[in-house]
This record gives C-alpha cells, structure tokens and sequence, in this order.
C-alpha cells in the first residue's frame, strides 16, 4: 500500500519537474531566440519622436513689409490609436473635448476620420496625415481659455495633447492675396512619404504650403524640425527627453509684390467684377515691372482669405471657396480667348510678311470669306484708315482680310498640317501657347490656334465626333430635329475634316478668336516685350530668399527668355499706335480726365466671345509709353466689352501707380532694387 | 512501511514536554531557498510598484516568517485534531468576502478589508485549511489503505465548498489551484484510478456545462481565450499577455538592469507587482534572473517534496504534499501566464508577489513543511 503512495508520490515529483523545466524552456526561447523581436517591440512601446516645429518663414513685400507672418500656437492633438484603447473606445472623452471646446462630438469625429477612409469627410476636414500620428483638432484660435483647461488636468483626457503649432498670421488688413500667398496644410502621408530620405523630410504632423508661395518655396519658408525623443510610460506621459535637435526657422522670402498697389489691384478688380452683376464672373489683374518681369502685384477674384486657413478651415467654408470658384487662380490658370490684345501679334506677322505699317486698310462693317461672313463688333465700319487706327478703333474686318490673305498665301487648305502659319508663330515667338514659368503653382500653358494644334485637337476629339455623327443626336431630334439635323452636320464635317486648316480658322486667329486660348499672365509677358524692346521676361514674384538674421540666402532673378525677335520699328510702332487707345480708341471712355499726356499709357481692350456667354472683357497695357515701366494687365470673364469693364480697372491700377489722386505706389522712381533689410522684422 | 521508517538519526533528543526550535532540525535548504526568493521578491516589487511598497513587502514577509515559525511550534497531532475547526474557520473568512467588508479587485471578489487599509484575501488560507482538512480526512485513522468510497465523498464534499465559494467570488485562479491542490492529495492518498478517472471526466463535463450555459462570466472566457491567442482581443486581456511577452523578451538573457526596464519602469505591463511580477524579473533581470527564480521555487518543491516523502504517516505526508502542490501549481499558473502558456487569471508567485496574505501564506506553508519535518524527526519514534 505504502510503495504505492510513494509510487504516486514520485510522479507527482516528475509532473511538477515537468511543469518547471516547461517554464525554463518557454523563458528562453522569449528572451533569446525571440528576444530582439521582443526588444524592439519594447522600445516602439516606449519611444516616441516629437517633432518641435520649426517658426515658419515669413513673407514680405518688396519693401519689407511683413504679408505673412508666423507665430507659435498651441493646438490640441487626439492620438486615435490611445482613443480607441479607451474602455469606452473613447467616446467619453470626446465628449468631455468636444464640450470644453465648444464642439459636438459628430465634428471632432469628422475631424478624426482618415480622409483615405470611403465615407471620410471632405479634405481638408477629414485627416490627411499619418494614420499614427495625433490630429490637431483646434488651435489657440478655438480660445486660449479653452485650450488651458484641457491642458491642466492632462490625465483626465487620456490621448488628448496639447502642442506647439506653428500658425500664419496675415498683418495686413488691406490685402488678401490669397493665391499669391497660398495657404498651410497638414502634410498628407503621401507627402510624407515622398519626402523621406531627402534633405527636407516631413514628419506626419509637419505643416506644408498649399498653393502660391507658400507651396512654391515651401522648403525655404519651412525651416527645419526640431526632434525630440522622449521616453513615455503607458499613460503617454513623458518620462524622459532622450535626445533633441533644435529646430532652425526657416528662411524669409521677399518678393516684389508692394502691399499698396496689392491693395488698389484687388479692390479695383473686385469693383469690376462687381459692375459686371453676373455671379458667374471672374477676374484676373497682374502688374509686371516691364523690363524684368517682376511680379509688382497679382490678384484674382473669387479668391480666397488665407485666414480662412488658420487652425484649419471648416468643410462648409471650404465647399464654399469650391463652388464659388475662389479655389482658382486666374492669372494664372484662366484659359480663355484673348480677343483683340491678340492683335499686335497679328501686326507683327503682317509685318513679317510685308503689310506696310503705315499703310491704310480697308475697314468695312464685315468680311465675307468661304460662304462666312465676320463682322466688326456692332458692325461698325471707318472707311480707309491706317494701321494704327485699326489698332486704336479695334477694326477685326482689317486683321480678318490679313488673316484670309496670309492664309491664302501659305496654301491654304493645300497647306499640310505641319507648315507654320506666321500669325501661329508670331504668337509663339511671344510666348503664348507655353507656361510663362512664374514662380507659382500649376500654371496653365493656353494654346495658340494653328495648323497643328487644331490637328491634334482632331486626333483627340475624331472618336466622339464620329460616333455623334453616326448616332445623330436621337435625343435632340425628338424635339428639334433640325437642331439634331445641324449637329449632325457639324460633327459628320468635324469627323471627316475637323483636322483641316481652314480659311475661317486663321481668320478667327488672327483676332485672337478660335482655338487660341492664353492666360492673364502669358499676355502680360507679351506686352512686357513690346514695351521692353522685344525681351521675352519670365515673370517672378520672389526676389530674394533671406535667412531669420538677415544673411542673403539667395537672390531670385527671373529667367531670361530670350527674344522675341521683332523689328525695333515695329515694336516701336505698337507701342505708339497703342497710346491712341487710351487717347481717343476703344479705352477712351475709361481714361477720359486721366493725365495721359503726363503718364502716356499704351494699351489694347479686347471683347473675347465666349460661346454661351458674355464676352470677356480685356485690357492689356503699358505705361510710360515711351520707356515703360509697368505693365497691368486686366481679364474680366462676362465683363462685356474691353473699354467697359477691364480698362477702368487698369486705369485705377495706373492711378495708384502714378499717384494720379492718390499715393503712388512707389514714391521715388519705379519699384525699389535693394533688398530690404529684414532681420529684425517680425510681424 | 519501509520508507517511511527510514529515519534520519542525527537529531540529539530533547527533554519531555514542548521542545524549543531545534535548529538542527530545520530544512535550512528550504529556508534559504524560500528566504532568497522572498527577498528578491521585495527587490521586484519595489522595481514595480516603487520603494515604498518594496519595504511592506519586506515588513510582510518578517512578519511571514514569525508567523511560520509560530506554524512549527504547533503540537503535531493537534493539527489534525484542528483540522475540521481550521476548515470552518477559513470557510467563514472566505464568506466574508461577500459581506460589506468584501473587496473587489480586477472582477473578483475576493478580498476583505481590514483596519489601516489592509486587505487580506481568504483564498489563500482557504488553500491551506483545506489542504489540512483533506490530510485529515484521506489518511484515514487506522493505518494506510485505499481510501474507501465514504472516505473520498467525504473529502470531495469538503473540497467542493470552497472551490465554489472562490468561483462565485469570480476567483478563478484560485479555483484552478485549489483544484490541483485536491487532485494531488488524492492521488497520492491512493484514491483508486476508477474516482480519479471518472472526477477527471465529471470535471470536464462541468467546465463544458459552465461554458455552455453561461455560467463562466465573459470576461472569464475572454482570459482563457486571451492566452492561446492574444492578438483576438489586443486591448483586453490579451494586452496583458502581450506586453507582459515584450517585457520578458527584452530582457534579453542578462537583463536591462534592476530598476532600469524600461516596460516595468513605464508601467506597460498591468499589474506587474503582483499577478505579473515574473514580467519584472524577465525584463530587469533576463533569463538568468527568471531561472533563478525557477530554480529557488524547484528547490523548494524539491524540500517539500522530500519532507512528503519522508513523512511518518499518511496525515502528515498528505499535508506536505498538499503544500507542495499548491507552491507548484500556482506558481505554474502565475508564471505560464507571464510566459503566455496558461490563461490569465490572478494568482499570485508565491514568496515573490506583492502581497501580505500571499507572502503570509507561503510561509506558513514553509512552517507546515517543517511541522511535518519535526513529526517525522526520531525524537517522536
């Protein structure tokens, strides 16, 4: 009986053993063959980098004056990942968020939700940085007070952080400047992504400029972050700084923008946009240093408030800016028809191809070419006048025989798609059809009507053409059948022949009508080579990058863009023929009591059609005619005529420029050329 | 009768009556073995939950060690003869964890609050009580045969009490332990195989009845679930596991550094003071640390063992191995879970857990260990 107790004594010794070498066993595979797995898990437990923002570079007129600055804000992070760790999944503690900022819970959510997921909310609302990295839900302008409370008792809000942010302040109240400036954004993950490895990196929570300068000089204007690593424990709380590099402030940027004439561009185009009463109107202004190019102001309308920017925009604000098309800078981006500034350029071919500069023109109240007829703008007609009267009154049947006759001339429809058409090339030799290369982003490069362009247009639209042609508009023709009759046509005459270099194609170009589409700025640049002598200029905004003490960084000069290789004479006689305009042409009206004999301006309207809509409203210009300085040029889409619209704004620009009633913008001569000395600015 | 007459003759005989401590009597061994475990335990606990409560642990375990020494100085036979009353006695303090003055912590109710702050949790005198009782009641009165049918109801009737008592305080580590505690005195008491075999499969009956009607709490099963797989419920219980893995891993084989690392230091690991303690030693004190740690707690079944073997009757061995089970099985069960090979359930490592009624309690196992010693010693031939 006893050995069998002790039998089972033994076993029971055998089964404990087990039990312990099992533990020694399962010990050692942990900390050896799994351990450094386990390690480094340990330490992704344990280290956190905080990244210490850099003071963001400010921006600065060309005299110094401070357009953007920066200031430190404190904001308040929610870290997801420890949110939803919350027994609650964290709704308790939004709740308490929301309540002390005066939120709802649905907003802080939103605000929480990864704009990579399907049902997320529109940017910027939805969060577009790092999925691990804390989203900033309100920042010092939420209310300072309010901040404060959450950051006293920081236990209470477990994943509620408060930070350091770097926030843009705007100390002029009298500019806008939105597209010039841009606007700050949280660095998306693709960004940060793109960015890693380089000499710049982003971190997930770093700012980024969205548009305008911000966007362009980005990387000067951003500075360098600052890295913390700080040893938490599990409740997030900071036990240690491990290491830390500081963060160097980014460089200040000056350009040539003048806040005053900033000021007078954008309240004279939102009082043209204004006298046009259509909502659908939109505007652009641009104010170029003739002989270099530099961007003396630049404005858009709709445009944006970069204010509306700070601590984040809200999502109706935004689908507001959207839907109003203020998220669009025209100046820059604006493709529409020239018109008649197209003009000169049509004079620089003709006199290429021997049309005498003082020879007079027929000028009647319309041209009948191919079984079309063009007419003059109310059909007006002047008999014999000279060129320069053309030019003055706006005569389009002159410049539409001109066209007819050098199409003529090249061959006609004969002409293969490759021959270069010289009105085409006039206007490529003065830079329409490709980007200007201004330091903005996302310029549009319009297109100048020619052989080759309406080619290609064929090749990318022959598809749908043709398969229109074949079906005939079955829709159109239950209710219209000749309307559905003449689509068919059009397209079956497109589809077959739509690649044709046809007689009314040049004549439309060579009055800046047809497929020829430009931007506000591409015509500002061409006008700066007329007044200039014929120098194509790249215009530019930025002038010189300068460090937070005052050392020059870099001086920004404007690429040159060769020339345009015009006769001297002929440019000469643009620019004479051009201050008839003003004087007794199409701006008359507009420029009547300005002092044009003191400050001779040089300028062409224009009345862009537009199918289905008004015309656009042109006015591009230089002054003083005889040794130009600056050049302003205004587009007002559904502005109606040129000399109705677009020229009274410019002449408003050239008051402030002049000083004619008011300060001039730059009281000794011209826009300063010395780089302001901005070390101790600070907004 | 052979082995157990084996006796060790060193012992120099005293005088009649109550002997004082004959020191060469002691298991120094198991004494040291127990004192260096105890004291590195203080070392950890204070690692984990600060000085402060590294020295009440400290003044837990000398007054642990008075009262084991108070344990040896019991008449042997008159545990046996206190055993039903020992029983009732920790019956009624287990009670008491569902009165007003009960505590509950972590889910379970098993504490009871006493004055100054102190908390005591019954279980863990349960635990021994019942492992007396059980002597009593399976080694019989009249020498040592197979328990018969009558004897074994009896004690699976006294075992039942208190296992369900911890199970209705939601105390499932303890029933767990308490469970292997009966199952070992009963096997070596030398129930036949036919009961063992047949409460093993009524057992799993039961825990399958239990699952299936709900009985088990959510939580009980998400923790029995958590071990096998802890990435089903990262945040809950498997968190536990899982950080607890990382803390012993890092470790490394030499360790971070006592008081250096950084998952103890930072409190990454739940309640690394006590039910995750062997987190601490893996972390701070590496492989090295945790096989001494083994080693001591195989050392002291070791001793124990060996005083069950040299026991001078049934009572006697069946109590040593009582104490022996329960040291192996809980600390198989505190440290699997560390290790992520059991579930997690909170029993504290005996010796090494923060706690006054666990350190208590172990010593008064050691004391237990060495009443069995000193009846089994020639000198009471």
């Amino acid at each position: 009986m006893m050995s069998r107790t002790t039998s089972r004594l033994l076993l029971l010794g055998v089964l404990l053993g087990c039990l312990l070498v099992t533990l020694a066993a399962r010990t050692a595979q942990l900390t050896v063959l799994r351990g450094p797995d386990l390690a480094a898990a340990a330490e992704q437990n344990r280290l956190r980098e905080l990244s210490d923002p850099a003071p963001r570079g400010l921006i600065l007129d060309s005299s110094g004056l401070p357009l953007v600055g920066t200031s430190q804000s404190a904001a308040v992070s929610i870290d997801r990942k420890t949110l939803a760790d919350q027994p609650d999944g964290g709704a308790g503690v939004l709740g308490e968020v929301a309540a002390a900022l005066g939120l709802t819970v649905r907003q802080l959510r939103q605000r929480l939700t990864p704009c990579s997921e399907p049902d997320s909310p529109p940017r910027p609302v939805c969060d577009d940085g790092s999925p691990a990295a804390p989203v900033v839900i309100a920042t010092t302008s939420a209310g300072e007070e309010q901040l404060l409370r959450l950051a006293e008792s920081p236990g209470r809000y477990p994943g509620v952080e408060l930070t350091a942010t770097v926030q843009r302040t705007y100390p002029l109240g009298s500019i806008t400047g939105g597209h010039v400036l841009g606007y700050l954004g949280e660095a998306s993950a693709d960004e940060v992504a793109a960015t890693a490895g380089s000499a710049t990196p982003l971190a997930p929570a770093d700012v980024v400029g969205r548009g305008g300068l911000e966007q362009q000089y980005d990387a000067d204007l951003r500075g360098e972050a600052g890295q913390r690593y700080v040893s938490i424990d599990a409740q997030g709380r900071v036990q240690a700084t491990q290491q830390s590099t500081a963060a160097v402030p980014g460089n200040n940027l000056i350009t040539s923008i003048d806040a005053t004439l900033q000021a007078r561009v954008e309240q004279e185009l939102a009082e043209a946009l204004r006298r046009t009463s259509s909502r659908k109107a939109r505007g652009a202004a641009v104010v170029l240093a003739a002989d270099t190019g530099r961007v003396l102001a630049l404005a858009s309308q709709p445009d944006y408030n970069p204010r509306d920017w700070v601590g984040g925009i809200s999502e109706r604000r935004y689908q507001q800016l959207s839907d109003s098309g203020s998220l669009v800078d025209y100046p820059v981006q604006a493709q529409v028809p020239p018109g008649s500034v197209f003009k000169p350029i049509t004079v620089v071919a003709m006199q290429r191809k021997g049309y005498g500069l003082n020879d007079y023109y027929e000028c009647p109240p319309d041209y009948t070419a191919g079984g079309r007829t063009f007419t003059n703008f109310e059909s007006e007609a002047f008999g014999s006048i000279p060129l320069r009267r053309a030019i003055e009154v706006s005569c389009n049947t002159v410049f539409y025989r001109a066209g007819d006759r050098l199409w003529q001339r090249g061959g006609g429809e004969r002409a293969d798609s490759g021959e270069i058409d010289p009105v085409a090339k006039a206007a490529a030799d003065f830079g329409l059809g490709r980007a200007t290369g201004i330091d903005l982003p996302a310029e549009s490069s319009g297109m100048v009507s020619s052989p080759a362009a309406k080619y290609s247009l064929w090749e990318q639209r022959k598809q749908s053409w043709c398969t229109a042609a074949k079906k005939g508009y079955p829709r159109v023709r239950e209710g219209n059948p000749a309307k559905a009759d003449y689509y068919t046509a059009l397209d079956r005459e497109n589809c077959r022949s739509g690649n044709r270099w046809r007689q009314g194609d040049a004549i439309n170009a060579a009055i800046g009508q047809g497929l020829t589409t430009v931007t506000p700025l591409q015509i500002a640049s061409a006008y700066a080579a007329i007044a200039n002598g014929g120098r194509l200029v790249q215009p530019t905004v930025a002038r010189a990058v300068v460090a937070s003490d005052g050392r020059l960084v870099r001086a920004i000069a404007p690429a040159d863009r060769g020339e345009v290789r015009v006769p001297a004479g002929t440019l000469r006689f643009l620019r004479t023929a051009m201050t008839g305009v003003p004087a007794r042409g199409t701006a008359a009206t507009a420029f009547a009591g300005f002092p044009l004999q003191r400050h001779p301006v040089a300028g062409k309207t224009g009345s862009a059609q537009v199918a289905g809509s008004k015309s656009t409203s042109w006015f591009a210009s230089f002054a003083p005619a005889d040794d130009p300085e600056y050049v302003v040029v205004v587009m007002i889409t559904e502005g109606g005529t040129g000399g109705e619209n677009a020229a009274p704004a410019a002449r408003g620009i050239y008051e402030t420029l002049f000083g004619v009633g008011v300060d001039a913008a730059f009281p000794r001569s011209g826009p300063p050329e010395a780089i302001p000395d901005v070390a101790g600015v600070r907004p | 009768m052979t082995l157990l007459e084996r006796r060790r003759g060193e012992a120099p005989r005293r005088g009649r009556g109550r002997p004082g401590p004959n020191l060469a009597q002691w298991d120094w061994v198991l004494l040291a073995a127990a004192t260096a475990l105890s004291l590195f335990g203080c070392v950890l606990v204070a690692s984990a939950g600060g000085e402060e409560l590294g020295r009440r642990q400290f003044l837990a375990l000398l007054a642990a060690m008075a009262v084991g020494y108070l344990v040896t100085r019991v008449e042997p036979r008159s545990l046996r003869a206190w055993a039903p009353a020992l029983y009732a006695a920790s019956l009624i303090f287990v009670l008491l964890a569902f009165t007003p003055l009960g505590v509950e912590i972590a889910g379970a109710r098993a504490w009871v609050a006493l004055p100054l702050g102190f908390t005591l949790q019954p279980s863990e005198f349960a635990k021994l009580a019942l492992v007396v009782a059980l002597a009593a009641t399976l080694a019989g009165g009249r020498g040592e045969v197979e328990p018969d049918n009558r004897t074994v109801a009896q004690a699976l009737a006294i075992a039942a009490v208190p296992i369900a008592l911890v199970l209705i305080g939601n105390d499932t580590g303890s029933a767990l332990v308490i469970t292997g505690i009966v199952a070992a005195i009963m096997f070596v008491a030398g129930v036949s195989w036919r009961w063992l075999a047949g409460l093993a499969a009524s057992g799993g009956v039961l825990v399958l009845v239990a699952v299936a009607t709900g009985l088990l709490a959510d939580y009980q099963l998400q923790r029995l679930v958590a071990f096998i797989d802890p990435s089903a419920d990262p945040t809950g219980f498997g968190l536990n596991t899982i950080q607890s893995r990382i803390a012993i891993g890092s470790g490394g084989v030499w360790g971070q550094g006592l008081f250096a690392g950084t998952q103890t230091q930072g409190g990454f690991v739940p309640v690394n003071d006590s039910d995750f303690i062997f987190s601490v030693v893996g972390e701070e004190a590496g492989l090295v640390g945790a096989l001494a740690v083994i080693f001591l707690t195989g050392i002291i079944l070791w001793r124990g063992w060996r005083i069950a073997l040299d026991a001078r009757d049934m009572f006697n061995r069946l109590v040593a191995v009582g104490v022996v089970a329960w040291f192996g099985f809980q600390s198989f069960e505190n440290i699997g879970m560390a290790l992520g090979v059991t579930p997690v359930t909170g029993v504290t490592l005996p010796f090494v857990s923060y706690g006054g009624s666990s350190m208590i309690a172990a010593w008064v196992g050691i004391g237990l260990l060495h009443l069995v010693r000193l009846a089994s010693s020639p000198r009471r031939g």
